[in-house]
């Protein structure tokens, strides 16, 4: 085992088909750094332990296909959670196939392992981000985002308050989410 | 998993374990199909005389590379899992989808996604699916991993997960300092120079420049290719001059 920790990912996926201990340690060298990441994007603590154990679960089918060009390999693992996410999101739910193939059983997200993954992520640098994010939009934009996402307006609400058609709010919400979600895409 | 490699969070150790005992059925699975295949071999080659080739163990449960759904002659194509285009190619005509698809030199962690550049198609902001009508044959282009020195045809925030700079701390430095690390991290680095007026988030026009002002933030950073930095400085006023530009990361 302690010879794999010195291998490379790409060497380590590569072992995996001769030794599954191998897979183990690039999951260990992974796994709390892609359960933080998808954390940070947004899914609960639950839902980001499952979406990271059906990513691993498609890494393992998938690592035939995966060629070592001198790419980092987090990027392709990376790319798999970022895949599971938008569909969890489309969805509403984790995919479970990849698991089921494998037979990996879902597992029940306890109450401590909750409290460790959201120990995992530091917010304060996103709040920072989006603060700063916020500040670079037009006062007129910032407070159509602020009155219908902040304070759950309505539309039609929203449109009163800033003396504008309710057309126009929706313009300015949607081009003001577009440009903090431009910008908040630098945070990892 | 051993005691050395206890994750802090349970049920991520459980996981683990569970990944390893699923990987050696996987194994198993595989010897058990090569072993049935070298037996039938054998077999039918005494019959016909003539000797098969035992199964090839590399794609043994690999999952599709694609999904595809079907509204009309809407076809939306999304990438499941990572394969080339030859692979990509063959299921989408087993599907009774005609499409060219072709491969892109990518940033690292824009490998495996859908590109923007599709023809007769229309992408998704975040690569995940592509849509087109299934009535025109469409060139599609997925991101592939660059050569030594290949320029990208398209490239990521260079601050994002699996990116040149992710976790370099580059982001907090002055420009002389960034130059120095970007240095040390093995890349060219060449500068771009945005004006911005207060009360707005930047003209969008950056100038390339030889030497920045010192008083300069960096607000965005991309990869030429893989030994090409292009970082855009911005002056440090306006929007960006209270608050850092790119956020600190969260890293280990």
């Amino acid at each position: 085992m302690a010879a794999y920790e010195d291998l490379s990912d790409a060497e380590l996926l590569a072992a995996t088909t001769r030794d599954p201990e191998a897979f183990g340690v690039f999951y260990t060298r992974h796994a709390e750094a892609l359960v933080a990441y998808l954390y940070r994007r947004g899914a609960c603590a639950e839902t980001a332990a499952d979406l990271a154990a059906e990513t691993f679960a498609q890494a393992f089918l998938s690592r035939s296909r995966y060629r070592d060009t001198g790419v980092p390999c987090a990027a392709w693992l990376f790319g798999i959670a970022r895949h599971q996410l938008h569909r969890c999101i489309r969805s509403g739910k984790a995919e479970q196939r990849a698991r089921r193939r494998l037979g990996i059983p879902v597992l029940e997200v306890d109450d401590e392992s909750i409290q460790r993954i959201e120990a995992l992520v530091d917010f304060e640098p996103m709040k920072q981000a989006l603060i700063a994010a916020l500040e670079g939009l037009s006062p007129a934009v910032k407070n159509a985002v602020s009155l219908r996402v902040a304070h759950d307006l309505p539309y039609p609400e929203v449109a009163v308050r800033l003396g504008c058609s309710e057309g126009t709010a929706r313009v300015r919400v949607s081009r003001g989410l577009t440009m903090l979600a431009a910008r908040m895409e630098t945070t990892p | 998993m051993t005691s050395h490699q206890e994750l802090s969070v349970p049920v991520l150790q459980r996981l683990g374990e569970e990944l390893v005992f699923a990987a050696r059925r996987s194994k198993r699975r595989s010897l058990a199909l090569r072993s049935l295949a070298v037996t039938t071999g054998c077999t039918a080659a005494l019959l016909a005389g003539v000797i098969l080739l035992p199964v090839s163990d590399g794609d043994v449960g690999a999952p599709p590379a694609v999904a595809l759904e079907r509204n009309g002659a809407r076809v939306t194509i999304e990438l499941t899992a990572p394969a080339e285009t030859e692979v990509i190619i063959q299921e989408l005509e087993r599907a009774g989808v005609k499409a060219d698809v072709r491969s892109l030199p990518v940033s690292p962690s824009l490998v495996g996604l859908w590109n923007a550049q599709a023809q007769g198609a229309e992408v998704t902001p975040d690569g995940s699916e592509v849509a087109f009508d299934a009535t025109v044959a469409p060139v599609l282009y997925v991101g592939r991993a660059a050569g030594p020195g290949e320029v990208y045809a398209a490239s990521a925030s260079a601050f994002d997960p699996g990116e040149a700079l992710h976790c370099t701390g580059v982001e907090s430095l002055p420009p002389s300092g960034i130059k120095a690390r970007v240095g040390e991290l093995g890349y060219e680095l060449q500068w771009r120079y945005e004006e911005i007026s207060p009360g707005n988030g930047g003209s969008g026009l950056a100038g390339q420049v030889e030497e920045p002002p010192e008083r300069s933030i960096l607000i965005h950073a991309t990869a030429w290719s893989d030994r090409v930095i292009i970082a855009f400085l911005a002056p440090a006023t306006g929007p960006f001059r209270q608050t850092p530009a790119i956020p600190p990361q969260d890293c280990e």
